[in-house]
């Protein structure tokens, strides 16, 4: 998974989401260990204390934590992860729902057209 | 692959608050300041009275359009211009031998002379710098197969100008002055000499870039100066002008700097 | 730390003198073996072209030693201090004073190695045995002679005479220094205008010594100089021409000084 960015959004709030989708997507696993924060905004290309402001606040919410002599830590909350990997797929689909129903399918023709797509799609 | 600086690092984290966001103060004196510093020539005016205070642990941008007095301030701080009239400190002390000796400048042109090998350079930066760490040096040569018994006079501009970044990275400074890094640069050095400033980034030391090329390296700085007709124009994080403003420096900037 | 730029000095300058050095040295052993085995007596016509061509290449070295001598001596401020490199060296973490006093130190070897070399080149193509002792012979006679009328005195008067000599040395590469150093306060024709501030110099140091001059004959110490027997007047003389020169040495080098250090502004 790459990096990607828009210019007029502050960075660490991207970096804050994209860490979070890799670890909802299990790039990063339950309780793997992070690399530094200087190899991870090398890796992203970015300034390492924007990386610190991403980390810190992804502290904040729990996802990571970080132990004194040992780094930083994806949580080993299981659940939490669910959880957002839901509130997350919740978020995609009622934005879909909104565009598609401004097209004006009703929800029967939504369920009928997503079977059929995702078939094709395999 | 955990070192003492990442150490620190996670030990500032543990002091942060959402709003204040700052680095751990392991030298709380800013680094570079300037008070109401006049430059001058006969026929014009370089600086008009600038006043500028800047932190240690920052990436900062030094931007304007050509001419703004970019390269003057630089100057001023590694002491090849003096002020006019007003103050120029780097932690605390006017330019002078203990200012360069904390001070790591790369200018626009290339300063080596041709006759010399890349190991006879690094030789020359290890008798006149302590803080040179040559090994490192010899590292970043060996990722871009550069070979250090090469005449700098066989080598072709950008790679001599990346020797000299190099160079200029390997001094563990506690201000880097890069005037113009990526200019004129092709696109892969450019990554390779952002990609340099990110990983030899440490919280004592401060880099202060100055370019007109913003969007290529708006992502690494931490704040911005903008600079027009010897006079500061605004002094602002990043992060600060995304959330206030909804745009990009680069946008900005160009909406500033309109024609 | 001067003397670390001092090695780096001698190694930049070096490059380009040695070889001179070396390729003067070589010709003159070449013309020597032409003079000495007598063939420059024996071949005639064609025969004597290589021997023409040794001496002529001879003379051109020479002539290059000195002409060389002299530019890289401005060269070497110039480029290294107010051009590209100054970039590197201003930042350098010593003094304006330590950068100069670097450059002038190794000049003035240079200019006294040019001259040893010159000397030593002319003795080994005039080298002949008997000459040689005779001249040497003769040589320390003089100073023996001297010594028994005029004493110690003969020594101190020798030492004056090259202190005086060195003296005259750093005042010249001072003053080229300072003249370069002027032009560079200029912000187009800097080499112009660096020849316009040497010719200055020049007529000031010119005017001020004929001002002391006039003034000396027309005073009464010149009736000093009718007792030749006490050799007070040449040390008088000798002593006030060292340190004429040096208070010029002086003058030029802060000269120097202050313009690299305050008035620099690279391109």
């Amino acid at each position: 998974m790459s990096w990607t960015f828009n210019d007029d959004r502050p960075i660490y709030i991207q970096l804050m989401e994209q860490i979070q989708l890799r670890i909802i997507s299990g790039v990063y696993k339950v309780g793997d260990k992070l690399p530094s924060v200087r190899d991870m905004a090398s890796d992203a290309s970015v300034n390492p204390n924007t990386m610190q402001k991403a980390l810190t606040e992804l502290e904040r919410t729990g996802l990571v934590f970080s132990q004194r002599t040992s780094g930083r830590f994806i949580t080993e909350d299981s659940n939490m992860i669910k959880h957002i990997r839901n509130h997350l797929a919740k978020e995609q689909i009622e934005k879909f729902l909104y565009n598609i129903g401004k097209i004006g399918y009703t929800k029967q023709e939504i369920i009928q057209l997503l079977e059929t797509i995702s078939k094709e799609m395999k | 692959m955990t070192t003492d600086k990442n150490k620190l690092l996670y030990d500032s984290s543990e002091n942060d608050t959402v709003s204040n966001f700052t680095n751990s103060n392991l030298d709380n004196n800013p680094i570079l300041e300037c008070k109401n510093l006049v430059k001058s020539y006969a026929n014009a005016e370089a600086l008009k009275g600038i006043d500028l205070t800047i932190n240690r642990g920052r990436i900062v941008g030094l931007l304007g359009p050509n001419g703004s007095g970019k390269s003057t301030i630089i100057k001023l701080a590694n002491g090849l211009l003096t002020p006019s009239s007003g103050e120029i400190l780097i932690a605390g002390n006017k330019p002078g031998i203990e200012t360069k000796k904390i001070v790591s400048y790369l200018p626009e042109r290339t300063y080596l002379n041709d006759w010399m090998k890349v190991s006879d350079v690094i030789n020359f930066f290890k008798d006149f710098y302590d803080n040179f760490n040559a090994e490192k040096a010899y590292e970043m040569l060996q990722k871009l197969n550069i070979n250090p018994n090469d005449k700098l006079k066989t080598m072709s501009k950008g790679t001599k100008e990346k020797v000299q970044l190099i160079l200029v990275m390997s001094r563990e400074a506690d201000l880097y002055l890069l005037d113009e890094p990526i200019a004129g640069v092709d696109p892969a050095a450019r990554d390779y000499i952002l990609n340099t400033i990110i990983t030899n980034y440490n919280e004592n030391a401060t880099i202060i870039i100055s370019t007109h090329l913003i969007s290529d390296i708006e992502r690494v700085l931490d704040d911005v100066v903008f600079i027009s007709y010897g006079k500061i124009f605004l002094t602002k994080s990043v992060d600060e002008i995304r959330e206030d403003e909804g745009k990009s420096v680069d946008t900005l900037f160009r909406e500033v700097f309109k024609c | 730390m001067l003397g670390k730029l001092m090695k780096y000095e001698i190694k930049a300058t070096g490059r380009t003198l040695i070889p001179l050095y070396i390729a003067l040295l070589a010709f003159a052993i070449i013309n020597k073996i032409f003079i000495g085995t007598g063939l420059s007596h024996k071949l005639e016509g064609f025969g004597s072209i290589p021997f023409i061509l040794s001496i002529f290449a001879y003379g051109c070295t020479m002539a290059a030693v000195f002409i060389v001598t002299f530019f890289v001596i401005i060269q070497r401020f110039y480029k290294n201090l107010l051009g590209d490199e100054g970039y590197l060296m201003n930042t350098l973490p010593v003094t304006t004073i330590t950068n100069i006093t670097s450059k002038l130190s190794i000049a003035t070897f240079w200019n006294i190695i040019s001259g040893f070399i010159a000397v030593l080149s002319i003795i080994i193509m005039a080298f002949n045995a008997d000459a040689f002792s005779r001249f040497f012979y003769e040589f320390f006679q003089a100073f023996s002679d001297g010594y028994a009328q005029f004493g110690i005195q003969v020594y101190i008067v020798i030492t004056e005479v090259i202190i005086a000599i060195l003296v005259q040395l750093i005042k010249s590469i001072a003053m080229i220094y300072a003249s370069i150093s002027i032009g560079h306060l200029f912000s187009k024709h800097r080499i112009l205008s660096s020849f316009g501030a040497f010719i200055v110099l020049n007529l000031i140091t010119a005017a001020i010594s004929s001002a002391i001059g006039i003034a000396f004959s027309l005073s009464n110490l010149s009736t000093l100089f009718d007792n030749l027997e006490s050799s007070w007047p040449i040390h008088l003389v000798l002593i006030f021409t060292i340190l004429f020169n040096l208070i010029f040495f002086i003058a030029y080098f802060i000269i120097t000084n202050y313009i690299l250090k305050n008035k620099l502004n690279l391109e």
